[in-house]
């Protein structure tokens, strides 16, 4: 044991030792770092082009205005609520010409109830920013709201999704499983670290394959293949040391990369709302019953195993090739060329293979999508599946990657 | 101890590199010599495990070149010898220690044993991206003799090295093959001369002669001839014999060359030497531009 954490010991010092690697590691924080507060800078404008206060400001507002809802629940008296608030501003709107007027009481009357017309609309009309609707909305619409929104999520399946009969029927017990009335809280902060959960992913899998392509492929060019592998453990812990650095190398730079995300957002936008629903991000798309926190923790799940997914693609590919570039390129091309491609849903089986790459296990549309993995009634959602996939890719192409290095041939 | 090499063979496509050589090895110093491509570092990377023969058998003492205690006990120095630039050579000996498998206190007591004895211990810590070809060769042979081998594999150990470095380290493999198998590849016929108590000539992937110097160069007793002639004699007889040594003189041309018999009339027969014989079998290699003793 003590041989093999010595060992491992030196393959990182391996990988520190490049200068290359401090910079691509300085790159990636840099860059999650200026993701988490690039939707804050910059200022904001009016109609006139004048500029009205800085984007931060509006997040403060916005927060602000978001806080003073939170804890309520969404139920037929917070819509009429919200109703009674936009007849009166349009009532009132019709009568001033003034467009600076007409602002002040916007802001004085509905802006507050922004966040719940967003979640209203969605379920009333399909889109995100529609107001008019919710003049004509009925006692009957508002008491059928979580009812209209059933429908509406199973009208999206029927309609957009090819869906055997057991996955409809399995999206089915998940939506009875929704805990409803939703009570709202301010979640902007979540939701953002959601949202950049993916582009995080895109550059921290390009930064692996860079910083780990070496790992067997170095050997080669250094010529250092030939001592290694006729050493004492050249062809058992040596390789072993390698995978395990890879592994925890992986888990370790995705974990901090990660946590530092959630924390600088944590700090900026708060951590209210970890209840909220998961339904927040997609109304009629996601009929899983999560909220924010168990959505957050199994995304997060999902994107470590892609990541390690990746990093076992690498590690096979760096002792197969014979230059860490050639594995960088290959790398490159499975990372980049799926987040272009999309293989139509109505092919099944393709589709199915192709949502299991590396970069679109990390896409929350596939993470919680519709469609499920398994035959005949023994089915499970893509977010189980994918883990399951992933871990079991990553122990067979280690396997894989051990038996290629130890079996290679100093030529 | 004895090393047992059982029929080995190793074919590349077309070419058969390694022809059913068998050799039974005690403790000593072997030298292996050969022109390019006679199949010497390929035999070599089979015994150290690098390769996989495509027939035939390689045991130290029982145990197979497949086992991890074989490697255990060996030592080997690539013909191309590879290292990590960015590493100190303290640093280099610790991690080739690590590899294979010797504790650290012991590994560090060892790394500045053997710095010390190939003369690099005064630029032990600076990296090895500043080396000379002949430090980085001194480095090599440091880390083969870590473990403290029981088989001593050494691929051309002696390029880059100046002939001091050269004197020293033929010193030192002469100490080293009292009590192990020492096994060293080169070109350069004098350290296969001075060290090696028994010589393998090697060509076509098989080995032609082996024995102690003195048997393997009855081959071509009376064979070796010095004359003086003309020039135009001289070069008529360049092109028909291997010539070991030409230089111009008063006479004539001066010649010292391998012919079955007396190439020309006023030719005296010399004492063949292991140079001698190394031109005889490989002339044909050497006139292709492909070896040089």
């Amino acid at each position: 044991m003590r041989e093999l954490l010595n060992l491992i010991k030196f393959e990182y010092y391996k990988m520190f030792k490049k200068k290359s690697l401090w910079f691509i590691l300085a790159g990636l924080f840099g860059l999650s770092m200026l993701g988490s507060v690039a939707m804050l800078l910059g200022n904001t404008y009016d109609m006139e082009g004048e500029v009205t206060g800085t984007r931060y400001e509006e997040m403060q507002a916005e927060r602000k205005n978001a806080r003073a809802l939170g804890g309520r629940t969404i139920d037929a008296a917070l819509i009429q609520e919200v109703q009674e608030a936009y007849r009166s501003y349009f009532s009132q709107a019709e009568e001033i010409s003034d467009e600076e007027e007409k602002e002040k009481l916007y802001e004085d009357t509905v802006k507050k109830y922004e966040p719940i017309m967003e979640i209203l609309s969605q379920v009333y009309t399909g889109s995100y920013n529609s107001q008019e609707f919710i003049l004509d909305l009925t006692e009957d619409d508002r008491n059928q709201f979580y009812e209209t929104l059933k429908q509406k999520q199973k009208q999206l399946w029927e309609e957009y999704f090819f869906l055997t009969k057991e996955e409809e029927s399995k999206l089915l017990d998940y939506q009875q499983q929704i805990k409803t009335p939703f009570i709202y809280n301010y979640g902007a902060g979540w939701m953002r670290y959601e949202i950049l959960l993916y582009s995080l992913s895109v550059f921290l899998m390009l930064a692996l394959a860079i910083c780990l392509a070496p790992v067997f492929g170095g050997e080669y060019t250094s010529k250092m293949d030939a001592l290694i592998l006729s050493s004492k453990y050249g062809k058992s812990k040596v390789i072993q040391a390698k995978l395990i650095m890879a592994v925890t190398f992986t888990i370790g730079v995705t974990t901090v990369l990660l946590g530092i995300q959630l924390l600088e957002i944590m700090l900026i936008y708060g951590a209210d709302g970890w209840k909220n629903p998961i339904q927040f991000w997609s109304l009629t798309q996601i009929v899983f019953p999560f909220n924010q926190i168990e959505a957050i923790g199994i995304y997060v799940l999902c994107v470590i195993l892609a990541v390690l997914f990746l990093t076992a693609i690498v590690s096979l590919l760096s002792a197969k090739l014979k230059s860490p570039f050639g594995v960088i390129v290959i790398c490159f091309m499975v990372i980049i060329i799926p987040m272009f491609l999309d293989i139509p849903e109505q092919y099944r089986m393709l589709n199915s293979i192709y949502r299991l790459l590396p970069i679109c296990m990390t896409q929350e549309w596939n993470v919680f999508c519709h469609y499920m993995y398994g035959i005949n009634n023994v089915i499970v959602p893509t977010y189980i599946f994918i883990p399951l996939f992933a871990l079991a890719a990553v122990v067979l192409l280690n396997i894989w990657a051990f038996k290629v290095f130890k079996k290679h041939q100093v030529a | 101890m004895e090393l047992v090499i059982d029929r080995i063979t190793k074919q590349f496509k077309n070419k058969i590199a390694v022809d059913h050589v068998s050799l039974k090895l005690k403790e000593g110093v072997y030298g292996l010599l050969g022109a390019n491509g006679a199949g010497k570092t390929t035999l070599m990377r089979m015994m150290c495990g690098l390769m996989v023969p495509d027939s035939g058998t390689i045991a130290l003492d029982g145990i197979s070149m497949e086992e991890e205690q074989y490697r255990d006990v060996l030592g080997y120095l690539p013909q191309d010898f590879g290292y990590y630039p960015d590493f100190t050579a303290l640093e280099f000996l610790m991690y080739m220690a690590s590899l294979k498998g010797i504790p650290k206190i012991r590994a560090k007591e060892k790394t500045a044993m053997l710095l010390e004895q190939v003369n690099l211990k005064d630029v032990a810590k600076k990296k090895i991206k500043t080396y000379s070809g002949g430090m980085k060769q001194r480095l090599g042979i440091a880390q083969a003799l870590l473990n403290n081998p029981n088989l001593l594999v050494l691929d051309e150990p002696t390029a880059g090295l100046d002939p001091k470095e050269r004197v020293k380290f033929r010193n030192m493999i002469s100490e080293l093959g009292k009590d192990r198998i020492v096994l060293l590849s080169t070109h350069i016929v004098s350290d296969v001369e001075y060290i090696a108590d028994y010589i393998m000539v090697m060509k076509k992937g098989t080995i032609i002669h082996k024995g102690a110097r003195e048997d393997i160069l009855k081959s071509i007793d009376g064979k070796v001839w010095e004359c003086v002639v003309p020039e135009k004699t001289a070069l008529d007889l360049e092109r028909k014999f291997p010539v070991i040594n030409i230089r111009n003189e008063k006479e004539g041309i001066f010649l010292r060359l391998v012919c079955e018999h007396m190439p020309y009339e006023t030719a005296s027969i010399c004492t063949a030497s292991l140079e001698d014989l190394y031109l005889y079998y490989f002339s044909d290699e050497i006139s292709e531009g492909e070896g040089q003793p």
